[in-house]
């Protein structure tokens, strides 16, 4: 009888995949475009943005640009393997629901 | 609280934030224009120094091409600081362009050794190249066809006096860098 593979919980959470989801796709990605991409507060995404961090999936490097202060974000290949482990799973769900 | 995903909703989420990823094309028009406008106007310099028997008619090159090029990393710097996104089109891009102008110096070099007949050729050639190349990676299809038609005149331009081959990089630089860079001045993101 096939396994249910284990739903990473740290990306099993809405905002949390789209912030990994957006950085896959991209080399680097800023607060502001994160934000506008996945209609979060700022508050919400920050939080996220930290539990991501603190789990190794993605680098955050703040900066300024002229005086504004500038927070961005790559994904590391832990965080890679992670969403590529993640989408694994959800369809191996898939496959056993059908 | 914390929404409970389904396994549907998950790769909607994925999908739709992979597949809204968009490069800002419009950026990108600031260095064709810069440069096809330094390079038209270089050679048709050049070309009618030539006419007027000045001795020093080659010089405008080393004059307006180091400007272009500062301008170039003045401006390349600055739409990075500023960028909101990198994408993987835009680090490509960056390699191919770096690429490009070592070329273009190693080709510069040799012609000092060789003999400048066939420099200006090659620079078509590669200037077809790059926006043949960079066309095809922005999905646009004038900088594909802006390439193919510098290539046609590169092909030409072998077969042409040096002083009609300043004319051959006018009409290349105008068909891959200056048309195309106007149009992706007012094309929507891809």
């Amino acid at each position: 009888m096939p396994e249910f593979a284990e739903l990473d919980p740290l990306l099993h959470q809405s905002l949390r995949l789209a912030v990994i989801s957006v950085l896959v796709s991209v080399e680097s990605a800023d607060f502001v475009y994160l934000k506008e991409r996945t209609g979060a507060t700022a508050g919400n995404l920050s939080v996220q943005i930290d539990k991501l961090q603190e789990a190794g999936y993605i680098n955050v490097v703040k900066d300024f640009v002229g005086k504004r202060p500038r927070t961005n974000c790559t994904i590391t290949p832990q965080g890679r393997e992670a969403l590529a482990a993640y989408v694994t799973a959800l369809q191996t769900y898939i496959s056993l629901k059908s | 609280m914390e929404k409970n995903l389904n396994e549907k909703e998950s790769l909607a989420i994925i999908h739709s934030m992979i597949a809204g990823t968009r490069s800002n094309l419009r950026e990108n028009s600031v260095f064709y224009l810069l440069w096809g406008w330094t390079v038209l106007a270089s050679a048709l310099a050049h070309y009618l120094l030539i006419q007027l028997e000045n001795e020093y008619n080659w010089l405008v090159w080393p004059i307006a091409m180091p400007l272009a090029g500062i301008a170039s990393i003045f401006i390349g710097r600055k739409q990075e600081r500023e960028a909101m996104v990198k994408t993987h089109l835009d680090r490509a891009l960056n390699y191919l362009w770096g690429g490009f102008s070592v070329v273009l110096f190693i080709a510069i070099l040799a012609s000092v050794k060789y003999g400048f007949e066939i420099t200006y050729p090659i620079l078509i050639w590669m200037y077809g190249l790059g926006t043949f190349v960079s066309g095809g990676i922005l999905r646009f299809s004038p900088l594909v066809w802006g390439g193919v038609i510098a290539w046609m005149i590169g092909i030409a331009a072998i077969f042409l006096p040096f002083e009609q081959q300043l004319l051959c990089v006018a009409g290349a630089i105008l068909f891959s860098y200056i048309v195309p860079g106007h149009l992706l001045r007012r094309a929507p993101n891809a």
